[in-house]
């Protein structure tokens, strides 16, 4: 339960400072989403299969520990779908630059497209590195009790 | 067959975002690009590994049976190799591009362009390295019997080839304001 207390608070934070900056719609564009949460989840579930990645991403929000005798299973799907969520803000970032320098004849337009195409990243970094990293580190605590007496090691960055 | 109509979603999600707004597709596509991510990528990946052996990975990756251990071992540093090779050729076909931009800065009007097509060497490598390359070895990776905290195709990438995009971006961004400033004076 307190978990979701916690990811409501930190999101709500940061949707809170994108209301102290003023507007809030800005920062919605539904293509970008499409293009974060579907690529990346698309890719995923080739490599891993719809069940698995559901069955992690469950793993990964459940509170008490089970007999996660599958830890890491959910944990290497967990780790394709970071990598590719990433991946998909890099290519829809990437689209919207070069759709934005495809049309520079009319400068007032420049600003609000490379706005548009940072929001992929901003949607990437919020899903894979706020959301679904922590999850990957949790699932690793969980599996093996050795990890606590190795910090350096903890990090699922190790392969950046 | 779930894999395919998953990749087949997510490829056509990537042309609709292509082709969303008044953009056309044919802008997206671009021969020395290609030719510099893919030929080069995959010439260097032979170079390592032989012909064969990268071609056979690949269909490891796609295909959805178990085939054994070692040769999926084999499979996933194969394909790391590649993934790797089609990143570094990305690179420098950016900065073949960067250098094409910089040396014509004379006219404003076709820098917006020449970085374009600079950016489409990037967006190659991330889409084919990054989002079909890197969950096929770990998977590989997995079916091996490898550890998931040593998956060679996690880690955050993706996140980082966006900040080094950002960071070129707002330098040639710099460049475009300043050689505007030197046309209207």
């Amino acid at each position: 339960m307190s978990q979701w207390v916690f990811i409501a608070l930190g999101l709500s934070c940061i949707v809170g400072a994108v209301a102290l900056g003023g507007s809030t719609a800005i920062f919605f564009d539904l293509p970008s989403v499409f293009m974060v949460v579907v690529v990346g989840f698309a890719f995923s579930i080739a490599a891993h299969g719809v069940g698995h990645l559901f069955a992690a991403l469950a793993a990964g929000f459940r509170s008490v520990a089970q007999d996660d005798e599958d830890a890491e299973l959910y944990a290497i799907t967990l780790q394709t779908l970071r990598s590719s969520l990433c991946a998909a803000g890099a290519a829809g970032f990437l689209i919207g630059l070069v759709k934005m320098l495809q049309n520079m004849s009319d400068p007032s337009s420049i600003g609000p497209a490379m706005a548009v195409a940072c929001l992929t990243a901003l949607y990437a970094v919020v899903l894979a590195e706020l959301i679904v990293s922590p999850m990957i580190s949790r699932l690793r605590l969980r599996s093996d009790s050795d990890a606590a007496s190795q910090p350096l090691e903890a990090s699922p960055d190790v392969n950046a | 067959m779930a894999q395919w109509i998953a990749l087949l979603v997510g490829v056509s999600c990537l042309v609709m975002g292509i082709s969303y707004g008044h953009s056309s597709f044919f802008a997206f596509i671009d021969v020395a690009s290609v030719l510099i991510v893919f030929v080069t990528g995959f010439c260097l990946a032979f170079a390592a590994h032989g012909f064969l052996p990268v071609l056979s990975a690949l269909v490891a990756g796609f295909s959805p049976t178990k085939v054994t251990d070692e040769d999926s071992g084999r499979d996933a540093l194969t394909l790391q190799t590649l993934r790797n090779t089609i990143c570094a050729a990305a690179v420098v076909g950016y900065i073949i591009g960067l250098v094409q931009m910089l040396s014509n800065m004379s006219e404003p009007t076709r820098i917006g362009p020449a970085l374009a097509v600079a950016l489409l060497t990037s967006l190659y490598a991330v889409i084919f390295a990054e989002l079909i390359l890197a969950p096929m070895v770990n998977r590989l990776h997995f079916r091996a019997g490898g550890s998931a905290w040593t998956a060679p195709g996690s880690g955050a990438r993706g996140a980082v080839i966006v900040l080094l995009a950002i960071l070129a971006h707002i330098g040639s961004m710099m460049l475009i304001l300043v050689a505007m400033g030197i046309q209207t004076n």
